[in-house]
């Protein structure tokens, strides 16, 4: 059992604290065998708990799904529905936020030097994919296309611009067949030799002599390159293909949402500063490569889109065009539809039909005149406007006369290209026409710039990690939790308390330590920040602002903030209801902001923090303020609430989570349904997190949503009811107290109600609910726990005793038996039997049902 | 004869011959597809789940995962028995909609393992319309024996479980 558990502790994938976590447990659990302990029960447990855990670790470990996912890899064919469900695990020091790394830096050696690193075993698969190639059944081909343009991207992001030409070039020529297996095994061996000399000045430089090096003696000639390259229309077939492996795909999904969020987060910026550089920068970038993944993927309506929008942006990097605000629109118009086609790809993977929207063709048409909606004149590099031929003459690669009768033979009417002309009649170099026209491309089109694109890792940062299956994550954290279960068992042992040995229990107390240290570690690894959800709201905000006429500024603080995955996941849909409502009827128009003295500009402020063991999101807006006197007209006039009962500001607020109660005067098509909020309650609630309302009238309201920190984990109160153990998570209850008879007045065919302290609140017995008669006699004393029902009214859970309170480990109750109602889920206790945790809104839901 | 069974195991689609598990129920023997059972375990302490069907003994923990245990008895309709230190679980995979679900089933006895040719396997007689015996793969004879051999996926569709509970709403 050491022996793996040591091999856990040096396997290089495995995340590195998590490494010495493991060393260290090793080492209690060895010195606990080697004791003269007397529990072989609970310690051969502990020691199948760790076995399991090392198995996860491994499983963990030799992941081959890195940043740059190799096709030929077993893993990389995970189904399409696994295509979110990946998880970049840091490689290092799980718990700090590794330092962020500035793409942009070319003297960043750190990021050079992994990617040296990476190569080096890359360039040999590279090697393997090149040779299968040759056999000419399509084997290798992906490969070798995927790896070149991986390989362009990265060297543009490294800023080894002469590398990424020549990339470019090679994969240019390969794309025409103008390359072949040589030529391929020149470049890896000139990429090779390079290689350890890349983060040094010379080592940059791509000489004439090198590319010769890779390009002599190609198979064929270069003409249908150049032809290739000016083919630069569009095909007008939109019909997507599928003749790639579907792992492509899956990748594509994942990576081409990374894009469209860059460009949206890019696009709003440029709202605001249209010339800011490196969001015309990032947008374009990711146009590019959106255009190049689809290209290669032949999802034509992708590419086109991209094609389109990467021109217009194109011009305005080059500061040929201004961005305006109907640019920008456009654009995000352009970005929703690019969202559309990713989704209706991963339905189509899913297996269901997807037929692009027609308004693909509307959206690029716009795009094209956005272009032209331009009032500058256009401002043409000198060099790309002169024809090739010019150039040719100008370097000194084609005699003056050769050219003209080069053009002749043209204008006879001989359709083929100039350079094709040159080469078959004047015996041109291939190579100097294919290079002249590359650059000329470059400089004039927008088709490939000095590529940036950074086709394998997400969006910005760039920070080394490894691909981890969701599921396989959930199993290591599953498996923690049993280690920590027969941990706590050993500990409760009777024999072992009974031998008082005090040296054994030490390192238990240490082994049980460390333990918990790594289930932390490993609840980390699900963590995932909130940012992307921040952003969608800018880009809500944004909208919504417009369409209301409304002036809004929205801040936004603490987007690092980490939370569960899951809970990143479902949050989102509560939080757009939540903006909405803020912007819509918590902001004021202009109009109304200046008669009331504020400025005409509103402010939405999204705030994300840590406090306590729990996350905080804060929606603030400097609005109008809950109208407390209308809400409570409102829940009154729909029965919701009694006119004679004094009640607080707080329970006035919460009372908007009712469902159907809207004061909102008119409903427009952003809210006022009244539907929504009790929805973002509900959903709030589901992920064990509670809304906090404070609202100041005429000043604005701020919505506070509490949210536990893991989803895996409850704080649990375990409770007695009758015979039976259950837990009730502690964040549900209210309070506590002991039951006293001469309170409890029971009211005909409603039950029995008790007076807490003048309110009247009604009691449900926890067993009753659960068909188990009560044993609870008056006068014996149960215990009251005050929870709240799904409308916020308080409600006494009536239990025999509290027993402790414990954290434990959430388990579904196996697919077998599907949703229990009143029950949430599963937990083992210490004794290894199991205990359920009650779901207090269902179980008060089961009980007024039954009334 | 042995021309129509294998007529008749095409027709269930399944081919039936194999080994099964038997094990006992009350006074009747009953056999189980070996390659369904994941294992056997002891009986343990099962903690009750309120609200679903009666055959729904509850939830136990096997090595920290949290399964369904059915109690085969109830299940078929035969009396409630006192549990002996003859009585184990049966875990079995069974599959529901392209998943795999484990489960374990609460017996009275576990007999043997025993290979059944396909020549020992008749079909289910018919038992006029009111009983169900869509869940039985076919009689398999040994000897004197007669076993009834499970088709566990349909004895304990997880769809049936699922939806009983619904239908157990009405207070107890």
């Amino acid at each position: 059992m050491l022996a793996p558990l040591a091999a856990i502790a040096s396997e290089i994938a495995a995340p590195a604290a998590m490494r010495t976590m493991a060393k260290r447990l090793g080492g209690s659990v060895q010195s606990m065998v080697d004791g003269e302990s007397s529990m072989d029960d609970g310690v051969v447990r502990l020691a199948q708990g760790v076995d399991k855990l090392q198995h996860s670790f491994e499983s963990i470990g030799p992941n081959p799904l890195l940043d740059v996912p190799l096709p030929e890899s077993d893993e990389s064919e995970s189904p399409a529905s696994d295509g979110d469900n990946m998880f970049d695990v840091p490689l290092d020091s799980i718990p700090e936020h590794p330092e962020p790394i500035s793409v942009h830096d070319p003297e960043d050696l750190d990021l050079l030097k992994r990617f040296i690193d990476r190569q080096k075993g890359e360039l040999e698969e590279f090697e393997v994919a090149v040779i299968e190639r040759e056999k000419g059944d399509g084997t290798g081909d992906d490969h070798v296309k995927r790896y070149l343009h991986t390989l362009k991207g990265e060297f543009g992001v490294l800023d080894l611009a002469e590398w990424a030409e020549l990339i470019h070039a090679v994969e240019s020529l390969l794309e025409t067949g103008g390359i072949g297996t040589e030529g391929l095994l020149r470049l890896k061996d000139l990429i090779e030799e390079r290689l350890p000399s890349m983060n040094s000045r010379h080592g940059r430089i791509v000489s004439p002599e090198d590319v010769a090096r890779v390009l002599e003696r190609k198979e064929r000639p270069a003409p249908e390159v150049a032809q290739a390259i000016a083919d630069e229309a569009p095909s007008e077939e939109p019909v997507s293909s599928f003749g790639l492996d579907t792992s492509f795909l899956v990748d594509f999904i994942a990576e081409g949402g990374d894009h469209i969020r860059v460009i949206e987060k890019s696009l709003l910026k440029l709202e605001v500063t249209p010339t800011d550089e490196e969001s015309l920068n990032l947008v374009f970038r990711s146009c590019h490569t959106l255009k190049g993944l689809a290209g290669f993927l032949e999802l034509k309506e992708i590419q086109r889109l991209a094609h389109a929008a990467e021109n217009l942006m194109d011009r305005a990097r080059n500061k040929q065009i201004v961005l305006r605000p109907q640019h920008v629109d456009v654009l995000l118009e352009t970005t929703d539809m690019f969202r559309g086609l990713v989704d209706g790809l991963e339905k189509m993977l899913g297996g269901e039909a997807y037929t692009p929207p027609r308004e693909i063709e509307d959206v690029i048409a716009k795009l094209r005149e956005s272009d032209s909606l331009d009032p500058l004149p256009k401002l043409q590099p000198t060099e790309a406007a002169k024809p090739m031929g010019e150039i040719l003459v100008e370097r000194g690669l084609v005699e003056q006369d050769v050219l003209d009768q080069a053009l002749q033979t043209q204008k006879a009417g001989d359709t083929r290209p100039l350079g094709e002309i040159l080469i078959e009649t004047q015996g041109v170099n291939p190579r100097d026409v294919a290079q002249v026209l590359g650059q000329k491309v470059e400089a004039s089109r927008p088709q490939p710039p000095p590529p940036p694109a950074q086709a394998s890792s997400g969006a910005m940062a760039v920070e080394e990690s490894v691909r981890v299956p969701v599921q396989r994550l959930d199993m290591l954290i599953d498996t923690i939790g049993e280690a920590v279960i027969a941990q706590s068992m050993v500990w409760a042992d009777p024999a072992f308390k009974a031998a008082g040995d005090l040296s054994t229990e030490k390192k238990i107390a240490q082994a049980s330590l460390i333990l918990r240290q790594i289930q932390e570690l490993s609840m980390s690894l699900r963590m995932v920040s909130i940012r992307s959800t921040f952003q969608k709201m800018a880009r809500l905000v944004r909208d919504l602002a417009r369409k209301l006429d409304k002036q809004i500024e929205l801040d936004m603080e603490g987007e690092d903030t980490e939370l569960d995955k899951t809970v990143v996941e479902n949050i989102g849909d509560p939080l757009i209801h939540m903006v909405r409502n803020s912007v819509d009827h918590g902001i004021e128009t202009p109009a109304e902001r200046r008669a009331a003295g504020k400025p005409p500009e509103g402010r939405v402020r999204l705030r994300a923090y840590h406090k306590a063991g729990s996350v905080f999101i804060e929606i603030e807006d400097d609005g109008k303020g809950l109208d407390k006197d209308a809400i409570l007209k409102k829940a009154i006039a729909s029965g919701k609430a009694r006119a004679e009962q004094a009640y607080t500001d707080q329970e006035i607020y919460q009372m908007v989570f009712l469902p159907g109660l809207s004061t909102a005067k008119a409903v427009t098509d952003v809210s006022g349904r009244g539907v929504g909020m009790d929805v973002v309650k509900k959903n709030i609630e589901a992920l064990r997190g509670m809304v906090e309302i404070r609202s100041e009238k005429g000043k604005g309201t701020c919505f506070t949503i509490r949210l536990p920190l893991t989803l895996a984990i409850i704080q649990g109160m375990v409770v007695r009811a009758n015979d039976e153990r259950y837990i009730v998570p502690t964040l549900s209850i209210l309070s506590t107290l002991r039951l006293e008879s001469q309170e409890i007045q029971s009211v005909v065919g409603k039950g029995e109600i008790l007076n807490l302290r003048g309110e009247l609140i009604r009691l449900i017995r926890l067993d009753s609910v659960f068909g188990k008669n009560t044993i609870v006699d008056e006068g014996s004393g149960g215990v009251v726990l005050v929870v709240e029902d799904m409308v916020g009214r308080k409600v006494g859970l009536v239990v025999d005793q509290i027993l402790e309170q414990q954290q434990v480990v959430i388990k579904r109750l196996g697919a077998g038996i599907g949703d229990v109602p009143g029950v949430s889920g599963g937990a083992i206790m210490n004794d290894g039997s199991v205990s359920l945790i009650l779901d207090v809104g269902g179980v008060v839901k089961i009980a007024s049902e039954s009334n | 004869m042995a021309e129509t069974m294998a007529k008749d195991a095409t027709k269930t689609g399944k081919a039936r011959a194999g080994k099964y598990l038997t094990f006992k129920l009350e006074s009747e023997e009953f056999g189980l597809e070996i390659l369904k059972v994941q294992e056997i375990i002891q009986m343990q302490s099962i903690t009750r789940v309120p609200r679903t069907p009666p055959f729904v003994r509850g939830v136990i923990n096997l090595r920290g995962k949290v399964i369904p245990v059915v109690d085969l008895r109830l299940k078929f309709a035969m009396d409630h028995a006192e549990d002996t230190e003859r009585t184990c679980i049966v875990v079995v995979q069974i599959r529901n909609e392209n998943s795999v679900v484990v489960m374990g089933t609460i017996i009275d006895e576990v007999r043997e393992v025993l290979d059944i040719p396909e020549a020992s396997i008749e079909d289910t007689p018919s038992f006029g319309t009111s009983i169900d015996t869509e869940f039985i793969l076919g009689m398999g004879k040994i000897g004197q024996n007669v076993k009834i051999l499970l088709d566990i996926d349909k004895v304990l569709s997880a769809q049936e479980l699922s939806s009983v509970t619904a239908a157990a709403d009405a207070p107890a």
